[in-house]
């Protein structure tokens, strides 16, 4: 690995100055992402080189899964993955988070990787990922998706840029109506996560609403409230390793088998976790079966624009969409 | 956590961050295969900016001085280099103190430094999971993390199972069940292993497929793999 | 009228010895067996020593590796675990583009850095001098990946700091990346030097009269197929360190095949090569891509540590390995069978076009490679066959566990599978009313054993096929979005018929012990076990008594073992080791083919064998035998079983039977984990693994284990192996090979089962969610 330098933060505070003073600096949690990075010596004012690492896993207390039934469930940022998807609080009231946080990468991945860290990790598109590509998203003048390899891109809302977030712990909390705790130079603030995610026509160069010297320091899941259900599916070629070709996260109310109120949110099809509004309206007060389910994924599609290679994608939504519903009304 | 690894070693300095790209931009494949055409492919990279300060040679330092884990405190240390923070690590029951540089991985340390070249590296990117360790029990791969980060801790490779000359049980059962064919991915899947064992009484197969899933052999011993864990499973009941 | 068959031959005189290497290695030269003999069929050769499987004491039975202690500790020593003080480390600049002159480079700055201590491009690379062919460091990159500059520094992180301080300018050359526009007269040169991208004359194989064939056939089928680019990634990447010492120079490499690499480093450096000594003590996988390969790695080493007077270690990056390693080569293949009503074969048409990637020395036989099946496996009297090899600016073509059977066997076997569909006929059937049982039709030599009808019909048996299968119309007959199904091959391959190193010493110190010295690899089938397990065997000693050494070039030689007149006189006085006999077969069998060769009366003791290759003493200029000429093959069938998900694209392969006949089980222990892990490989190779090329830039996107997908743990199916032991006239104790023949039959079974479960003939590799979501749709 290419060299760079160190610091071990001591409180929030701390990174955050460090960020303020240092263009080229970045904050390491687990690393799993970010060393990736680095090897592969990537570079573009998307991809700033991290000259200097700030640890934040020295911080104290900020590993950690609390839940009480009022307050709901609060979520250290440090926490990691595996940490998550064990937790029994986690696994008996958002499955669907649960089996999320089970998603990603590997075993070893999950045992290091946190659960900030899965929010902020960057793009997988090859191109980005690839040294030789100045792409859009590195600060080039090219999008080479769009005329190139793009089976795994975006049939959503790409624009410009055709990533699709890669997150799996993403569309579960948004679907669940989490909420992130920013920390800043002006201090402390909450960001629904439904608005954290920014597609590349809002800026192209990251994926998020944070400023180089904010960070994610807690995440808050409200409470379930009573016959609140939740799923997460992901389509892979492996299951290890491998990023969601498409995966959906839904969380719904449902009673006496009627679908009261909801979200559905896909990943893997879009630049950001994307919300699927039109499922969730054509779903609202209806009996939940064959019909209505594959309606619903039916009708979120009706916007896809796929690119050359990745049509595949658009049924394969379609259809996990009404699972994932159907498997609410079953669950 | 140790206070040694925490602090700040030396104040960053402020850098400028030159984002001159090496890479291949539209314009020389739009233009297309046309020969003879003039591009500059690779520019210089943002490293002048950088003023490295002059390194010491320390490809292999000299051995460190190997104490038992108690009582110790740890004498043994390797000239700083620039950059570099003494970080102490207890690996297979030995205390060291190193002085270690950011980019260093612990891979690195433990085969390069320590000589403990039982550890295998197989892609350098947390996608294989060739180079497991243990650390504080946990099973992560080796190649992904900076050893500077991990001061305090206690690390076990596969050297480190051996107990007595007694094989340890995942050791015996990977031999016997032929676990392996060319051993490559071996240390990586017996440690993965022995944190499974280490934690889960019984195993069922589908509790051990998921817990070796991330850990890849090209040779596709697989089933052997999993045949050894079931057999290693019982002798740890 | 008489049957008439032309098979293009190669001239093995003609070709350099990167290209006999090559041939010898996967018994490539089995494809053209002699046709000067082809008017009289050869005799039966001789069976080895007959004995019942229950009569052996130690093979056939399952012993543990030998080397296992080692391995479970870690104490075994790969090439990446050698450190030295004074090390050296380096880090490659590669070329972003495809094909490309280099203008100009400039390594003043990172020469200045501190902690470097060597900076070389080509300028700094002695005239003339080559890897294998390939450049050592390029000024005229021919894929993307070609080595530019290479750095040697006290550390890793230095070497990395310092490429980034590397300024080269290229001016781009056009260039091509698929084979099939390759292939056309207009395409761009792939290399400058070259005057088309044609590697070498075009391979043809023709017998009967194929437009009669097709005339009388009542059916005809035909299918345009591809298969991806793979490579091959073993665990263990690519690397070497190299150390001088004045003039002797070691090597520690991780290889399948030291002497070849010491024979051509010495070549190329002008040293005996006494002087050379490659090590490769245990080697983390190779699969074909470190089978003695020349690869520009192994010369930088040896270059930058003369230059710098210090051992010097390049352990290349997993990309680095995908770019300048060699890669299982994509091929686009058409192929059109006739039939009768009752299922006789009536003509076999093939084209293949094998995509070689720039610099291949193999180009030549990677066509040929693919259409072995179709000319041998079955009995057909008209055939066509044409192969052509093709440079490409992409990853250098080499091979990978049964070169181009796998591609040319799926083609092949899933045609089979849809013209007994509209034959109406049970798929297993087919295979059998057409199974060629005699020989190779072109050479006329007869099987050296023959289990295939015995192998399709136990293995069908055993899996239950009638009961699972349930006849054609249970196509997509399932309900629910997930479907299973069945599906079936067989492969008649010539691969497999390698018995282990022949070239061994068995010497037995004073104290009783036996000594194997050898210089094959350990690299997965605990080859050092089986040979131990044969010479215990053979002399009837106790296993533990026998010890095998590891390669070492300079180890081996010391001992004097290649030349066979001396491994005659060390094995003499164990009169009956199965090792001697085995190898005595060989001779005999050569014998009474050079006898007809050479229209002379040849004698087996005027035979010597050397490095796997069989040579004739008195006559120096006949071109020596490999073992696969004068063995046969070995055969081999799956049935599996597997799941479509109709809403994913997913597959799942839940079981897989593969029946082999294997001649002689020697280690069940590891000749069951071998059909094991080539079963995984073939299912990688079926579904998943795939290396993808931008076509706008030539940069591959998927060079890293990420997004070049191989299969885990938890995507095993149940696997059963059915050893069908038919004592094979030449292996030592009858046995034959079995890694190559492994790999091959899971991708058209899985193929032929996914029409079964889903109603879908996928004719593309891998057969991935989007293969399968796209053909679904279609067929909607
Ligand atoms: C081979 C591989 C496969 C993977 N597959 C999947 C997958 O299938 N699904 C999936 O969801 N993920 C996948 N991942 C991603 C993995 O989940 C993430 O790498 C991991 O969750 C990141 O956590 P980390 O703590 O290691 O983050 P780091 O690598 O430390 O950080 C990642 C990024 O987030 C920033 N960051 C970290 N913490 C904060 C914070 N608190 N505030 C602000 N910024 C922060 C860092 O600066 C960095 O840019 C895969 C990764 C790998 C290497
Ligand atoms: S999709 Fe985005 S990240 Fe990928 S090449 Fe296009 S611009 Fe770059
Ligand atoms: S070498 Fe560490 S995960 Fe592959
Ligand atoms: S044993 Fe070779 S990679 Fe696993």
């Amino acid at each position: 690995m290419r060299s760079f330098k160190y610091y071990a933060a001591t409180s929030w505070e701390d990174a955050v100055a460090m960020l303020s003073k240092n263009a080229a600096a970045q904050v390491i949690a687990g690393g799993s992402d970010l060393l990736g990075w680095i090897k592969d010596d990537l570079n573009g004012p998307g991809a700033p080189r991290a000259d200097l690492l700030i640890d934040i896993r020295t911080i104290p207390n900020t590993s950690y899964v609390k839940f009480d039934a009022a307050g709901g469930l609060k979520l250290g940022a440090l926490t990691p993955l595996v940490t998550v998807a064990e937790s029994a609080d986690v696994l008996k009231n958002y499955p669907g988070l649960a089996k999320s946080a089970l998603s990603p990468a590997s075993p070893a991945i999950r045992n290091v990787g946190s659960i900030a860290g899965n929010l902020m990790q960057r793009p997988r598109c090859w191109y980005l990922r690839g040294k030789d590509f100045a792409c859009y998203k590195k600060g080039g003048d090219f999008c080479f998706a769009v005329t190139g390899e793009n089976q795994y891109h975006a049939i959503l809302e790409g624009e410009l840029c055709y990533i699709v977030h890669p997150s799996d712990t993403a569309p579960a909390l948004i679907a669940l109506n989490a909420s992130a705790k920013v920390v800043g130079p002006g201090g402390a603030k909450d960001v629904a996560l439904d608005k954290f995610f920014i597609g590349p026509r809002t800026n192209v160069l990251k994926e998020t609403v944070l400023e180089h010297n904010e960070l994610l320091a807690e995440i808050s899941v409200p409470a379930p409230a009573a016959n609140w259900k939740s799923a997460f599916i992901k389509v892979t070629q492996r299951d290890v390793y491998d990023f969601a070709v498409v995966s959906v996260a839904v969380a719904g109310q449902i009673e006496g088998g009627v679908w009261k109120d909801g979200r559905v949110v896909l990943g893997g099809v879009a630049p950001t976790p994307y919300r699927a509004t039109a499922a969730e309206d054509a779903l609202k007060g209806q009996k939940i079966d064959e019909k209505s389910a594959r309606n619903a994924g039916d009708l979120t599609l009706v916007k896809a624009r796929p690119m050359s290679q990745n049509a595949y994608k658009v049924d394969i939504a379609k259809n996990l969409i009404a699972r994932a519903v159907l498997s609410l009304a079953s669950a | 956590m140790n206070e040694e690894g925490n602090k700040p070693g030396q104040s960053p300095e402020e850098e400028t961050m030159d984002t001159r790209s090496t890479a291949v931009t539209r314009r020389q494949f739009l233009i297309g295969a046309g020969a003879g055409l003039v591009v500059g492919a690779a520019a210089t990279a943002g490293l002048q900016a950088l003023q490295p300060a002059k390194p010491v040679e320390q490809a292999k330092p000299a051995p460190p001085v190997q104490q038992p884990a108690q009582p110790a405190p740890a004498t043994a240390i390797v000239e700083p280099v620039s950059g570099a923070k003494l970080v102490k690590l207890n690996v297979n029951g030995l205390d060291y103190s190193l002085a270690i540089e950011p980019q260093t991985t612990l891979i690195e340390v433990l085969k390069r430094d320590l000589g403990l070249t039982g550890t295998k590296l197989g892609c350098n990117g947390s996608m294989c999971s060739a180079c497991t360790v243990l650390v504080d029990g946990v099973a992560q791969n080796s190649c992904s993390l900076l050893a500077i980060r991990e001061s305090g801790k206690k690390i076990v490779t596969v050297e480190g199972l051996e107990q007595g000359g007694k094989l340890h049980p995942v050791q015996e059962a990977f031999w016997t069940q032929m676990g392996y064919q060319c051993g490559f991915c071996t240390p990586g899947q017996i440690m993965r292993a022995v944190e499974l064992l280490n934690k889960t009484k019984n195993p069922t197969d589908a509790q051990i497929m998921a817990h070796m899933s991330g850990n890849m052999c090209k040779c596709g011993a697989y089933p052997n793999i999993l045949k050894a864990v079931q057999a290693a499973a019982k002798q740890m009941a | 009228m008489p049957t008439t068959s032309k098979v293009t031959t190669f001239d093995y005189d003609k070709l350099t010895s990167a290209e006999k290497q090559f041939v010898d290695l996967y018994g490539l030269a089995a494809l053209q067996a002699g046709i000067a003999n082809a008017e009289s069929p050869a005799a039966p050769p001789a069976r080895s020593a007959d004995k019942p499987a229950a009569a052996f004491t130690i093979i056939g039975k399952e012993q543990r590796d030998l080397e296992g202690y080692k391995i479970v500790t870690g104490r075994a020593r790969f090439t990446a675990d050698i450190y030295f003080p004074d090390m050296l480390y380096v880090r490659v600049k590669r070329s972003p583009l495809p094909h490309a002159r280099v203008k100009s480079i400039d390594t003043s700055k990172a020469e200045k850095l501190p902690g470097v201590k060597a900076v070389m491009t080509y300028k700094d690379i002695p005239e003339k001098m080559t890897a294998g062919g390939r450049p050592i460091l390029a000024s005229e990159p021919g894929l993307v990946g070609d080595p530019i500059a290479a750095v040697a520094a006290i550390n890793e992180t230095i070497a990395e700091d310092a490429l980034n301080l590397i300024d080269v300018q290229y001016d781009q050359l056009p260039f091509v990346i698929d084979a099939r526009e390759a292939e056309k007269p207009n395409a761009p040169l792939a290399l400058s030097t070259l005057k088309n991208n044609l590697a070498g004359t075009p391979f043809k194989a023709t017998r009967g009269d194929v437009s009669k064939g097709f005339a009388d056939a009542d059916l005809v089928v035909e299918h345009v197929v591809d298969t991806q680019d793979q490579q091959h990634v073993a665990m263990e990447p690519h690397m070497a360190v190299a150390k001088w010492d004045r003039d002797n120079l070691t090597i520690w490499i991780t290889s399948q095949y030291t002497h070849s690499t010491a024979a051509s480093v010495a070549a190329s450096f002008g040293l005996p090569t006494s002087r050379v000594r490659v090590i490769s003590e245990f080697t983390g996988g190779g699969f074909g891509d470190k089978a003695g390969i020349a690869f520009p790695y192994i010369w930088l080493v040896t270059l930058l540590s003369r230059k710098t007077g210090r051992p010097v270690r390049y352990e290349l990056t997993r990309t680095d390995v995908f770019m300048e390693a060699t890669h299982h080569y994509p091929v686009y293949q058409t192929i059109k069978l006739g039939f009768k009503k009752d299922g006789t074969l009536t003509a076999i048409q093939a084209r293949s076009i094998a995509q070689a990637g720039a610099y291949s020395p193999f180009a030549g036989f990677l066509a040929s490679d693919t259409l072995s099946a179709a000319r041998v496996q079955y009995t057909c009297a008209n055939i066509s066959l044409e192969g052509v090899g093709v440079i490409t600016n992409t990853g250098v073509a080499g091979a990978r566990r049964a070169v181009g059977e796998p591609s040319g066997v799926f083609a092949l076997e899933l045609l089979m599978d849809e013209a007994a569909e509209k034959l109406s006929m049970d798929p297993v059937e087919l295979r059998l009313k057409n199974l060629n049982e005699t020989g190779d039709p072109e050479s006329k030599q007869p099987w050296s054993s023959n289990g295939l009808r015995e192998s399709i019909v136990k293995g069908a048996e055993a899996f239950k096929w009638k009961e699972r299968w349930k006849g054609w119309n249970a196509v997509n007959s399932g309900t629910g979005p997930v479907k299973r199904g069945v599906g079936f091959m067989a492969l008649a391959s010539n691969k497999g018929s390698k018995g282990p190193p022949m070239t061994a010493v068995v010497e037995i110190p004073v104290d009783g012990s036996v000594r194997v010295v050898q210089g094959g690899a350990h690299i997965g089938g605990s080859q050092r076990t089986t040979w131990a397990m044969i010479v215990a065997e053979a002399l009837s000693v106790k296993l533990e008594q026998v010890s095998v050494t590891p390669p070492d070039t300079a180890f081996t030689s010391d001992t004097g073992v290649v030349a066979g007149s001396r491994a005659t006189k060390s094995i003499g006085l164990a009169v009956k080791t199965a090792a001697e006999d085995a190898r005595q077969q060989l001779l005999v069998n050569a014998a009474s083919k050079w006898s007809k060769d050479l229209k002379k009366d040849v004698k087996a003791d005027e035979l010597e064998i050397n490095e796997g290759l069989i040579s004739y003493k008195p006559d120096a200029s006949v071109k020596p035998l490999t073992f696969a000429q004068a063995v046969a093959s070995g055969f081999v069938i799956v049935d599996g079983q597997l799941e479509v998900n109709t809403e994913t694209g997913v597959v799942r392969v839940l079981d897989v039977l593969q029946a082999h006949d294997v001649g002689r089980v020697i280690n069940l222990l590891t000749i069951r984990s071998q059909v094991e892990g080539g079963s995984m490989q073939g299912i990688g190779f079926a579904l998943t693994e795939d290396y993808i090329y931008d076509k706008a830039t030539g940069i591959p996107v998927s060079a890293n284990l990420d997004d070049y997908k191989m299969l885990m743990i938890n995507n095993t199916p149940k696997i059963t192996s059915l050893f069908i032991e038919t004592n094979d006239a030449v292996g030592p104790f009858g046995a034959k090979g079995i890694g190559e023949p492994a790999l091959m039959p899971p991708a058209a079974g899985i193929a032929n089962a996914i029409y079964h479960a889903a109603g879908i003939r996928l004719k593309s590799l891998p057969m991935n969610p989007k293969k399968v979501m796209e053909a679904l749709k279609k067929k909607a």
